[in-house]
C-alpha cells in the first residue's frame, strides 16, 4: 500500500506537533468524511437535483446555483454525478474488500498455524502477487476479465488478499506462540478450534485497521481502472471514469469536470486512510500495516 | 500402581546452529496419586520434558525416541485424535505465567466450558453449573464467571487455569512453574490447591527450580542436570542424603533448606545443550570428579526406590 505514504507523510509531523491526540482527531475526522459519503450514496436519490445520466441544461456550464459542480460535455449536472458515482465506488471497493478478507485471512490463520511446506507455498504465491504494484495488476486482471463492475470488483480483491494474508499470517505466528494458545492445546482443543475461536478473534483490532488502510487503497485503485476505461460503462456515473472523460477540457479551463470527481476520490480515500491509521494508532498495532 | 511411566525419553530440538539435546535419556515414572517433582536449573530441560509428554513440544523440536506408557499404552503410538482426547482429560498441564495463559478476549466462565465441551457432551447450562463448581473448589467465588482474565489478580488467574486443568478431572496433572510469577504467600496458596487435588487421587508433577518449594510437598523428586535425570528417589532420603555432587551442590544452595548453614553456589554454568560434554555432564563443575567422569557417561544405579547416575557410586550401589 505504498501510496498511503502520503497519509503518513501528512499525519507523522502532526503527531511531533499535537502528541497522540492526532490519532483521536484522524479518527473522528476520518469517519466523519466516510459518513458523509455513506449518506450521500444512500440517500442519493433525495440528494441529487438532476438524473446523472441524462442532460440537464446546456454543456460545460460552470458552478452555479442550479448546477453546483458545474455541466459536463453532455450537459449532465456533475453535482448529481458526483452524488450517484459515491454508490458505484462504495459498492466496487466494498465488495473487493470482502472478498480480499474472506480469501486472504482464512488463508493467512491456516498458512501461519500450520507452517512447513504449506506455509511456505502459500507465502511465494502471496508474495509474488504482493511484489506487483496494485494498480498495474488490477489493469492487467480487469483488462483480462473485460471492462465491468463485477469483474472490476473481482480485479480488486485479488490484489489485495496478500495485503490480508501477509498480516494475518504474521500475527498468527506471534499469537500462536503465546501460552493461552499452548495452554488450550494441552486441554486438548483441535487445530480447527484454536485457529477460529482463539486466534481469529484476537485478530480483530488487525483486520479493522487493515480493512480501513486497504479500502482507502483500493478507492485510489478503483479510481484508477475507471480512468483507464477498465471499470464501468457510461453513462454509469463514476467518478474515476468522470475525471478521465473530464481532463482533455482542462486546457479549455473547465477545471470542474476534473477538480470535483478528483477531489471526492482524495477525499474518500483519505477518510478511510484516517480511519485505519486512527485506529492503529488506539490500538497501538505496531510494525507492517 | 503406576499411572506414567517415561522410558529413556529423547527429545531435541533442530536448531540452524546444531542438535539441542534438551531431553536426553529421561526415565522416570509416576504412581497413582502420587506427586512427583523434577527440579533443575533453568534451562536443562524440565519444561521441554514436560511439554514431550503431552506431545506438544513446539517445532523445532521432536521426540526422538523412548516411550511415554499411561496406564500401560504408549502415548508417542497414539493418532492425533486420541493423543488429543488425552490431552485435558488424561493429562493436563498449567503453565509458568498465568498472565498470559488465558484468552485475553474471553470470560472465564465461557473458557471453563469450552475446556469441559471439547471433550463432554455436556449443554452449556450444565457445564456453566459446572464451572461454577470448579471455581468454588479452587476457592474463587462464582460471580468469577463473569470476568475477564485482566481483572483477576495473578494468583487469581492462576487459580482459574488449575480450575481448567482439573475440569476433566485428569488422572495427571503436570504444572510447570506454576508459582514462579507469584509471591510467596500467593505461592503457598496455590500449592496447598494442588496438594488438595493430590488428595482426591490426582497425580501431580510439579517442574521447577526450587528444590525448597519440592522439598515441601512432593512424593519423589527426580534431579535434573543438562538433559538427564542425575537422581530420584523418595523425597526425604533425596533431601536428607542426597547422592549426585550435583544434588549436594543444589541443596547446599538452596537457602530455605540449609537453614543457617552458609550458602554454597555451584561454580561455573550449566553446559550448552548442543555440545554437552562427554561423559558425565556435570563432571566440569564436579568438584569430587573422578577420571573416568570425563571420558564414560555413568550408567544410572537403582537401589531400594532410589537412582543415582554417578561414578561416586558405581562400586557401593547396585
Ligand atoms: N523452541 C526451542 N528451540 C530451540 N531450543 C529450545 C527451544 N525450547 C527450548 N530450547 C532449549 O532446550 C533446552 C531446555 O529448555 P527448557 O525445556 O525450556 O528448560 P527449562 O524448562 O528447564 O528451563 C534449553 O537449552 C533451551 O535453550
Ligand atoms: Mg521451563
Amino acid at each position: 500500500m505504498v501510496r498511503l505514504e502520503i497519509v503518513k507523510k501528512i499525519y507523522e509531523p502532526l503527531i511531533g506537533i499535537f502528541g497522540v491526540r492526532v490519532g483521536r482527531g484522524m479518527l473522528i475526522t476520518g469517519m466523519l468524511i466516510v459518513l458523509a459519503v455513506v449518506i450521500m450514496a444512500v440517500f442519493a436519490p433525495l440528494i441529487a437535483p438532476y438524473n446523472p445520466t441524462i442532460s440537464a441544461g446546456k454543456p460545460f456550464q460552470p458552478p452555479t446555483k442550479e448546477h453546483l459542480f458545474g455541466t459536463n460535455r453532455l450537459g449532465q449536472d456533475m453535482f448529481s454525478r458526483i452524488v450517484y458515482g459515491s454508490r458505484i465506488i462504495l459498492l466496487v471497493v466494498i465488495s473487493a474488500t470482502l472478498i480480499s478478507m474472506s480469501v486472504g485471512i482464512p488463508l493467512g490463520l491456516i498458512s501461519g498455524y500450520v507452517g512447513g511446506k504449506l506455509d511456505r507455498a502459500f507465502s511465494m504465491v502471496m508474495d509474488s502477487i504482493y511484489a506487483f504494484p496494485s494498480l498495474v495488476l488490477a489493469i492487467a486482471i480487469a483488462a483480462m476479465l473485460g471492462p465491468n463492475i463485477t469483474n472490476t470488483a473481482l480485479a480488486i480483491s485479488i490484489v489485495y488478499i496478500p495485503t490480508y494474508f501477509r498480516m494475518i499470517r504474521g500475527q498468527t505466528l506471534s499469537l500462536k506462540e503465546q501460552l493461552f494458545v499452548e495452554a488450550a492445546r494441552a486441554l486438548g482443543a483441535r487445530d480447527r478450534e484454536i485457529m477460529f475461536r482463539y486466534i481469529l478473534p484476537n485478530l480483530a483490532p488487525t483486520i479493522v485497521v487493515v480493512f480501513s488502510l486497504s479500502v482507502a487503497d483500493a478507492i485510489l485503485t478503483e479510481a484508477g481502472l475507471s480512468f483507464l476505461g477498465l471499470s464501468v460503462v457510461p453513462p454509469t456515473p463514476d467518478w474515476g471514469y468522470d475525471l478521465r472523460v473530464g481532463q482533455p477540457f482542462l486546457l479549455n479551463g473547465y477545471w470542474w469536470l476534473v477538480f470535483f470527481p478528483g477531489l471526492m476520490v482524495m477525499l474518500l480515500a483519505m477518510g478511510f486512510a484516517f480511519i485505519g491509521e486512527g485506529l492503529g494508532e488506539r490500538f497501538a498495532l505496531g510494525g507492517e500495516r | 500402581m503406576t499411572l506414567l511411566r517415561v522410558e529413556n525419553l529423547k527429545v531435541h530440538y533442530y536448531t540452524l546452529s546444531g542438535i539441542v539435546r534438551a531431553v536426553d535419556g529421561v526415565s522416570l515414572s509416576i504412581e497413582k496419586g502420587e506427586w512427583l517433582s523434577v527440579v533443575g536449573e533453568s534451562g536443562c530441560g524440565k519444561s521441554t520434558l514436560a511439554y514431550a509428554i503431552l506431545r506438544l513440544v513446539p517445532p523445532p523440536g521432536r521426540i526422538v525416541s523412548g516411550r511415554i506408557l499411561l496406564d500401560g499404552t504408549d502415548l508417542l503410538r497414539l493418532g492425533g485424535e486420541e493423543m488429543r482426547r488425552v490431552r485435558g482429560s488424561r493429562i493436563s498441564m498449567v503453565f509458568q505465567d498465568p498472565m498470559t495463559s488465558l484468552d485475553p478476549l474471553r470470560k472465564i466462565g465461557d473458557q471453563i466450558v469450552e475446556a469441559i465441551v471439547e471433550h463432554e457432551e455436556l449443554d452449556v447450562r450444565e457445564a456453566r453449573k459446572r464451572a461454577e463448581e470448579l471455581l468454588a473448589s479452587v476457592g474463587l467465588t462464582s460471580d468469577m464467571v463473569n470476568r475477564y482474565p485482566h481483572q483477576l489478580s495473578g494468583g487469581q488467574r492462576q487459580r482459574v487455569t488449575i480450575a481448567i486443568a482439573m475440569s476433566l478431572n485428569p488422572s495427571l496433572l503436570i504444572a510447570d512453574e506454576p508459582t514462579t510469577a507469584l509471591d510467596v504467600i500467593v505461592q503457598d496458596r496455590i500449592m496447598d490447591l494442588i496438594e488438595g487435588f493430590k488428595a482426591e487421587g490426582t497425580s501431580i508433577m510439579l517442574v521447577t527450580h526450587d528444590l525448597a518449594l519440592a522439598a515441601e510437598r512432593s512424593d519423589k523428586i527426580a534431579i535434573m542436570y543438562a538433559g538427564k535425570i542425575v537422581e530420584y528417589g523418595p523425597v526425604d532420603e533425596v533431601i536428607d542424603s542426597p547422592m549426585h555432587p550435583y544434588s549436594k551442590a543444589l541443596l547446599e544452595s538452596t537457602p530455605r533448606l540449609r537453614g543457617p548453614k552458609r550458602l554454597r553456589y555451584i561454580p561455573g554454568y550449566p553446559p550448552d545443550l548442543r555440545r554437552p560434554p562427554p561423559g558425565c555432564r556435570f563432571h566440569p563443575r564436579c568438584e569430587k570428579a573422578l577420571k573416568i567422569c570425563s571420558q564414560k557417561e555413568p550408567e544410572p544405579r537403582y537401589l531400594n526406590g532410589r537412582m543415582v547416575a554417578c561414578w561416586l557410586y558405581s562400586g557401593e550401589v547396585g
